[in-house]
């Protein structure tokens, strides 16, 4: 075992192999959860461009489940959750003579994609009671809550399926952090399905190899996003160079701290960063992205939700969906001047992308009360949101 | 001068391991990252590696008529054919001597496993043609299925050094001295359950109306309907050269090469030439890996496999994988070298 930096646990961690310090472009994506209305468009541009093949079957590179109670496959989390000694990572709790804590899914457990799809959970309700509540029934008051979350490979820096392969048939390229599986090289010993705490190793059954997301490198190659981030109509996702400060998903996950990672707590460092759900309890999200710690949750949320003060937040919200185009930075026009702040997208060689302005007005007329369907004012006041009929509205919320 | 050779071999040995077990650093695209010293390599070579004294007395495993050759692997020369040895039930084993060879856990390299399978008894026929060897061991579960997620295959494997084992080291070669491993696999037999290799007609056809209980059987699949084309057939890992995929089995038995641990590559094609039968039954697998003789022509002939010349012998390894115990990789039960005499 190598002793390696984790940047989100902020602690030196054990991991089979030594690491590079730096990468000059790392794979990375920020998921704006709010937004999303699990349409599946993503699920489906992936599963048709690359996992249509006999012995694919089950296998999901991306999926949207709901959560508290969705997952793929099923207790994907959960199990490990339960597994893990708290204060430790996979690869520090690795049973002896193993190298990653883990499990091999059943058959069954890749059964149901859309298990408990839209269920709501309410913090009223104990364990094992929400079979008892009308689902929905109260889901446009907070005491309600789900959200969809959406997953693909995290092609994280510590990846588990890489330490894990007994024969290195997983490599992490060093030009832009994708993470593969040698299809020459790998004998199918589900020993990557095993340790890759997402799951996001699937166990080929015709090829006898197990497959992964390959983070759509031929598209990346060529400056583009992956299928699942061009083809959002939701306008949730955004790609981008980690390692470069002037790149927007740099600035949401360092700087804005609005995004956070999915499980950091299993010590992979995981590169998909999400905005967190506004909606949901603070404690069962800070369980989910931010190993345990609310404030961290806390302060993304409330950025999220003020993001109009933000110009700079705002801004960077609007590049979301805009290109297929890799943005490598942008730049802010008239700042200081709301009816002309526009903000534009270079890509990565720095041509121009396009132009957007930062505050796009929507006219949406309501009828009093009746506003986003949220009948507690006080709630209401504190997410310092304008109910009033018949304002301009920003298109973020 | 005799202690001088012994040196030799000691610090070939170490070369070896070292080799072996320095902490690798992370493997990238292009070109790997600079190497910290990492884990303490004396740590991880201090254990059990080549330990033999404390091996456990070996079950009896074969056949009761065999004679035995106590720990011997020998192999007597026999007039039959190929086929005729195929068969592991064939009366033409029974004169053939019997080593019980013992098994041991592995535990010198992480993921560790094995250990369930304390013997294997083994024997050597020496044909016009080739060589044909026999394995037989215990083992309550036929694991011939790979399709389901949670199955593992039974296998065995014998490992040749490539010249002497004073060259190499047990633990899957070393980088200056490869051995050849051949290894049989339930799963690549022709009975073994398969999905269906023709493109799904309908919704009814898939996935996988050949085996007993269907998989997935909640999911809802109506993909692969495409003509039997590379990526209908298994996506991106068509196209390669990767032995494992079904429709790929030309025989249960791959012909394998390594130079170190992690590095087993299979042999190019035209080395593919290993034949082998598995049987199970009444609780004991018996196995036959058969190897023609090497063509004389030069481009035809594999430098780096064994050659049996009668009068001749040298030191060979024999691992077992037990499936249902989700035995694979180097989770596996192992001998220490034992001696093959060609008679």
């Amino acid at each position: 075992m190598a002793r390696v930096w984790n940047e989100q646990l902020k602690r030196w961690t054990e991991y089979p192999y030594e690491v590079p310090e730096k990468y000059d472009f790392h794979w990375s994506a920020v998921f704006n959860i709010n937004r999303c209305i699990a349409c599946q468009t993503c699920t489906m541009a992936c599963k048709s461009t690359w996992t249509f093949g006999k012995g694919q079957e089950h296998m999901w590179w991306n999926n949207v489940s709901t959560k508290p109670y969705g997952d793929h496959p099923r207790g994907f989390d959960a199990r490990l959750l339960a597994m893990l000694p708290k204060g430790k990572t996979i690869f520090e709790a690795a049973p002896q003579g193993e190298r990653v804590l883990g499990f091999v899914p059943d058959d069954s457990d890749y059964d149901y994609p859309n298990a408990f799809e839209d269920r709501t959970a309410g913090d009223h309700i104990g364990p094992g009671q929400f079979e008892e509540i009308n689902p929905g029934k109260h889901l446009t008051q907070d005491k309600q809550w789900f959200f969809y979350l959406q997953r693909i490979c995290n092609h994280c820096k510590k990846p588990a399926c890489l330490a894990a392969c007994p024969r290195k048939a997983i490599y992490k390229r060093k030009e832009d952090g994708i993470v593969l599986i040698d299809q020459e090289r790998c004998r199918g010993y589900k020993k990557c399905v095993m340790a890759c705490p997402y799951k996001k190793t699937f166990y080929n059954t015709y090829t006898k190899t197990s497959q992964k997301c390959i983070g759509c490198y031929p598209r990346i190659e060529q400056g583009e996003t992956t299928r699942c981030i061009s083809a959002c109509v939701g306008k949730i996702r955004l790609f981008g160079n980690i390692e470069d400060e002037r790149s927007p998903i740099h600035y949401l996950v360092h700087k804005a701290k609005v995004a956070l990672p999915l499980y950091p707590q299993f010590g992979t460092e995981p590169e998909i960063y999400y905005i967190p759900p506004r909606w949901v309890n603070t404690k069962f999200l800070a369980m989910m992205f931010g190993n345990y710690d609310e404030n961290k949750i806390k302060h993304a949320v409330k950025t999220y939700v003020n993001a109009r003060h933000d110009v700079e937040l705002l801004a960077v919200l609007q590049l979301f969906g805009t290109t297929q185009q890799i943005i490598g930075r942008y730049e802010i026009i008239n700042r200081h001047k709301p009816k002309e702040a526009k903000v534009r997208a270079f890509d990565l060689k720095g041509q121009e992308l396009f132009v957007v302005p930062i505050y796009p007005k929507v006219e949406v007329h309501l009828a009093p009360g009746e506003e986003l369907n949220i009948t507690d004012k006080e709630k209401l006041a504190s997410l310092d949101i304008r109910h009033d009929a018949n304002v301009p509205w920003r298109n973020q919320y | 001068m005799k202690e001088k050779k012994l040196l030799q071999t000691f610090l070939i040995s170490c070369l070896c391991l070292t080799g072996l077990m320095t902490a690798p650093s992370l493997k990238t695209g292009s070109g790997n990252a600079k190497a910290k010293s990492g884990a303490s390599t004396a740590e991880r070579i201090s254990g059990p590696l080549l330990a033999t004294s404390n091996l456990r007395k070996p079950a009896t495993v074969g056949a009761a008529s065999s004679p035995s050759s106590q720990g011997n692997i020998e192999v007597i020369e026999a007039g039959a054919k190929p086929d005729e040895v195929l068969n592991p039930l064939s009366k033409l084993w029974a004169p053939a001597p019997q080593a019980t060879i013992p098994l041991e856990a592995q535990n010198i390299v992480t993921p560790h496993g094995g250990g369930s399978v304390k013997a294997v008894a083994v024997k050597g026929l020496r044909l016009q043609s080739g060589v044909a060897f026999h394995f037989e061991w215990k083992d309550e579960s036929k694991d011939n299925d790979t399709v389901h997620q949670t199955k593992f295959r039974d296998a065995v494997a014998i490992q040749f050094p490539v010249g002497t084992t004073r060259d190499t080291t047990l633990a899957m070669g070393c980088p200056h001295g490869p051995v050849n491993i051949w290894q049989w696999k339930a799963d690549w037999e022709p009975d073994a359950p398969r999905m269906n290799d023709a493109p799904y007609a309908n919704e009814a056809d898939s996935p996988t109306p050949t085996l007993p209980g269907l998989i997935y059987r909640r999911l809802h699949v109506d993909s692969a309907k495409e003509p039997n084309t590379a990526q209908g057939r298994g996506g991106p890992a068509s196209g390669v050269y990767n032995l494992f995929p079904q429709s790929a089995h030309k025989s249960p038995v791959e012909n394998m090469i390594a130079v170190g641990i992690s590095s087993v590559t299979t042999k190019p094609e035209r080395f593919q030439t290993l034949k082998g039968r598995g049987i199970w039954q009444a609780g004991r697998w018996q196995v036959v890996i058969y190897k023609p003789h090497e063509p004389h022509s030069v481009q035809a002939k594999d430098e780096t496999a064994p050659e049996f010349k009668p009068g001749e012998s040298m030191n060979v390894a024999i691992a077992v994988w037990n499936g249902s115990r989700q035995d694979r990789n180097g989770m596996k039960s192992v001998s220490n070298w034992t001696t093959l005499k060609v008679r």
